[in-house]
């Protein structure tokens, strides 16, 4: 790695790094989200703590998912670019349905019920929370669903 | 190591995985080639040289290279 | 006809050879432990059961190499180079746990782990070890 300029060693180092502390980050949220876990702990005393710990958190994904579609060749990127456009966009689709459509499906199919099997995953969430976590959820299976096409009609 | 391999790669309006069936090799390795993270051996070198029917010198040139130094 | 290897072709032979050792692991590991615990065996035929799960296994890393050097010279240069982290570190954790169980009483580690381990580390240095250089 001596001959290679300082600029390219130190992006790879940083994109290393932050891959590093997300994944730490992603870990100690898996192992600390329980009702008495150190995470509920830490939200429920140290508000603004919590609040910059997350802001960092968030930054750190995207600064380590920026750097790493830097680095794959442009087929990869060209995946990526159309799975998050056409799948995303499906999904948004899907999800401007359920909103629009939900005080009226409201009256046939009773929510609460039916997404009580996965009702510990959102917790004490608000109605706001669950709604964006939803969105999210969806975008990102029409996304990972478009990537996984993309590649197996490339074979 | 600086190469042109975009530009003649752009001449013949080839994608990288184009290129990269061309050489027989997989495309993650003429990104890597591309974007400098990576210097082909001698026998790659040379068969891109030929793909591009131009001498190495005009394919790739390291620092030490003359006419690159002069030319900034 | 010579056929040429290419990079798709490469990762095919892989991809079967692996396949093709994770099943016969998958039914020797089953039909072994059953088999023992049904015929109730002993002696030499069961150090004979007992290492056959293994040797798929052995094929696995067989293939593994077999792709090594079937890859292009850049897949090469990275997939040794994390190779070499992940046995760095299976190399560091297996010392440490090692020396853990002699003077500190921690759990045994059975040594079939080792390579699932070793596997682990590998796979996880393919996020780091981004650079040929």
């Amino acid at each position: 790695m001596s001959d290679q300029p300082i600029t390219r060693r130190k992006s790879s180092m940083v994109s290393n790094a932050l891959i590093g502390i997300a994944l730490l980050f992603a870990f100690g949220f898996g192992v600390g989200f329980t009702d008495d876990g150190w995470v509920a702990k830490f939200i429920a005393g140290q508000p603004w703590l919590w609040l910059a710990f997350v802001a960092a958190f968030c930054t750190l994904s995207f600064a380590a998912g920026a750097i790493w579609m830097r680095s794959i060749d442009e087929l990869a990127q060209r995946a990526h670019y159309e799975a998050w456009y056409w799948g995303g966009s499906v999904g948004l689709a899907a999800m401007m349905f359920l909103a629009l459509a939900s005080p009226t499906l409201g009256r046939f199919i009773d929510f609460e019920a039916v997404l009580a099997p996965v009702a510990f995953l959102t917790g004490d969430a608000t109605g706001f929370a669950s709604g964006v976590i939803a969105s999210i959820l969806v975008m990102s299976i029409g996304y990972g669903a478009w990537w996984l096409a993309f590649w197996l009609r490339k074979r | 190591m600086k190469n042109r391999l975009r530009v003649l790669r752009a001449e013949r309006a080839w994608s990288q995985a184009d290129l990269a069936d061309h050489l027989g090799v997989s495309r993650q390795t003429v990104n890597a080639i591309e974007v400098e993270k990576y210097d082909p051996s001698l026998p790659l070198a040379f068969k891109i040289a030929r793909l591009f029917a131009l001498p190495i010198e005009q394919v790739f040139s390291d620092d030490a290279d003359p006419a690159a130094k002069a030319a900034e | 006809m010579t056929i040429t290897m290419t990079p798709q072709r490469a990762k095919r032979r892989y991809f079967a050879g692996f396949s093709l050792s994770m099943a016969i692991y998958v039914v020797l590991v089953f039909g072994v432990s059953l088999s023992i615990k049904r015929l109730g065996v002993e002696g030499p035929l069961l150090y004979v059961l007992a290492v056959l799960p293994s040797l798929p296994l052995m094929y696995s890393i067989y293939v593994m190499g077999r792709y090594l050097m079937e890859m292009d010279e850049y897949q090469r240069a990275m997939q040794t180079r994390r190779m070499l982290a992940g046995i760095g570190a299976t190399l560091a954790v297996c010392s440490a746990w090692g020396f853990l169980e002699v003077f500190a009483d921690a759990p045994r580690l059975d040594l079939y782990l080792v390579y699932p381990m070793f596997s682990m580390f590998w796979g996880l240095s393919c996020l780091f070890v981004r650079s040929a250089k």
